[in-house]
């Protein structure tokens, strides 16, 4: 027997003798360890199958993950992946995802404690996204597709199993948003006319990438009349310069998920990703008059300091700090619509490559069969 | 807080309600179980000048209680 084999079958550690699913439920949900939804039992055995795609010892910590600083080891983030319904195959993808957001710039601790409606998102970029399944077409932040709705679900269960973001304890959202239940898409880089996230960032197209945002919830941008890439875009600006979002606060990275409708039209016109975000900072911008007198002293006064003291009232505020802060993805299936995800703000998006523990980008998820 | 006061210093938090489990949580977390929370009503922000100095009122006899047993040599 192995030495995890004897670890994960001693009294305790794993959840023997209770494979009833409600008992199992109902056990986790006793403990604290659930986010509402029945669970799967992680049994001895599961674990170990999960564990047979981590070619990294299982009792070392990838990260220590706030608030609780909870050590985030492979056996334990596979527990959680077999609580929310993973395939085994899952797990490098959810490694690197955890990985990824313990990054110091990422701020975990900001936003798994803040009363902001915030949740990390993952968006999965090259050859991974389709040898797992997940989804950047029709419905990519919708239901119906495993890969999507566990591998989002395992990082939530991480957060709150190891990162102690419990409601009221942990995790202070005021409200927070469906996105702390799930939170995973592909970029559609099929549809896509410019190049995917992970290319504009320096990764290979054949190399496999996990991206995580701090985002708040998608705003639908509607435009079905416009029939050409400026007049989509001007709906596109106007979505998004709004005064009730962190964005225009902080050093932040407004987040754009262009349908592949909208996105093809756009580059038809002419328009570059490098355009596209230049378009939206000179645009998404909103009038110095639209923001409270208080927000005006308090924050824009604060945090730019001599920007705006004394400025007219049409000052336009932009919703970042510069046009390469602007993030463009294409995202979703046939139709009109595009997405606008506002951030945390005080957060930087993280991209990871999934690789082997001896370093090597890994080109699927087979390679880290042990 | 809690580094300050590891580091020997006497420290305390002011903190409103809804933040007292976290604030709890974090103490024990960054090592410092003990130390002083010392509640306000919630909220701070968001309210007239005149009901923040109502907080400062509630707040103040724990800060001048906190100080006491630093000059006391107690904690």
């Amino acid at each position: 027997m192995s030495v995890i084999a004897d670890y994960l079958n001693k009294p305790g550690v794993a959840m023997e003798g209770i494979d009833d699913l409600e008992a199992a439920s109902e056990l986790a949900r006793s403990r604290g360890w659930s986010d509402g939804l029945p669970i799967v039992p992680p049994t001895a055995d599961r674990v170990q199958r999960m564990l047979a795609y981590c070619d990294r010892p299982w009792d070392e910590p990838i990260a220590q993950m706030p608030p609780r600083n909870g050590a985030a080891t492979p056996l334990r983030i596979a527990a959680n992946a077999v609580m929310a319904g993973c395939r085994p195959e899952y797990f490098p993808v959810i490694a690197t995802a955890i990985e990824a957001m313990c990054d110091q710039s990422f701020n975990l601790y900001g936003i798994q404690t803040t009363t902001h409606p915030v949740s990390p998102l993952v968006i999965v970029n090259g050859p991974i996204a389709a040898e797992l399944a997940i989804n950047g077409g029709h419905n990519a932040f919708g239901p119906g597709w495993q890969a999507n709705a566990t591998i989002g679900r395992a990082i939530r269960l991480v957060l709150l199993n190891i990162g102690g973001a419990i409601p009221t304890v942990g995790d202070m959202a005021t409200a927070g948003q469906p996105g702390k239940y799930s939170f995973v898409v592909a970029e559609n880089e099929a549809a896509s006319p410019w190049e995917p996230l992970h290319v504009e960032r320096g990764f290979a197209r054949e190399s496999s990438t996990v991206t995580v945002v701090g985002a708040e919830g998608p705003h639908n941008i509607n435009d079905h009349e416009s029939d050409t890439g400026e007049g989509i875009l001007c709906m596109v600006a106007g979505t998004i310069g709004i005064t009730g979002h962190n964005n225009v606060y902080y050093h932040s990275e407004p987040l754009l998920a262009l349908g592949p409708e909208h996105a093809k039209t756009i580059a038809r016109d002419g328009y570059s990703k490098a355009d596209v975000k230049r378009y939206v900072f000179e645009h998404a911008t909103v009038p110095l008059r639209k923001f409270s007198q208080r927000n005006y002293e308090r924050r824009l006064l604060k945090n730019f300091p001599g920007r705006y003291d004394n400025a007219p009232p049409d000052t336009p505020v932009p919703p970042c700090q510069s046009a390469d802060d602007v993030m463009v993805i294409v995202l979703g299936g046939a139709g009109k619509h595009s997405m606008y995800l506002p951030t945390f703000g005080e957060t930087r998006s993280v991209t990871r490559a999934l690789k082997l523990a001896n370093g090597r980008e890994a080109r699927s998820a087979r390679e880290f069969g042990v | 807080m809690a580094e300050l006061r590891k580091r020997g210093l006497r420290t305390g938090v002011i903190c409103s309600t809804p933040f007292e489990k976290l604030g709890q949580a974090q103490a024990r977390v960054f090592g410092a179980p003990d130390l002083p929370l010392m509640m306000i009503q919630h909220p701070l922000g968001g309210i007239p000048l005149d009901d923040v100095r109502a907080r400062d009122q509630q707040a103040m006899p724990k800060v001048l209680a906190l100080i006491e047993t630093v000059l006391k040599g107690a904690d």
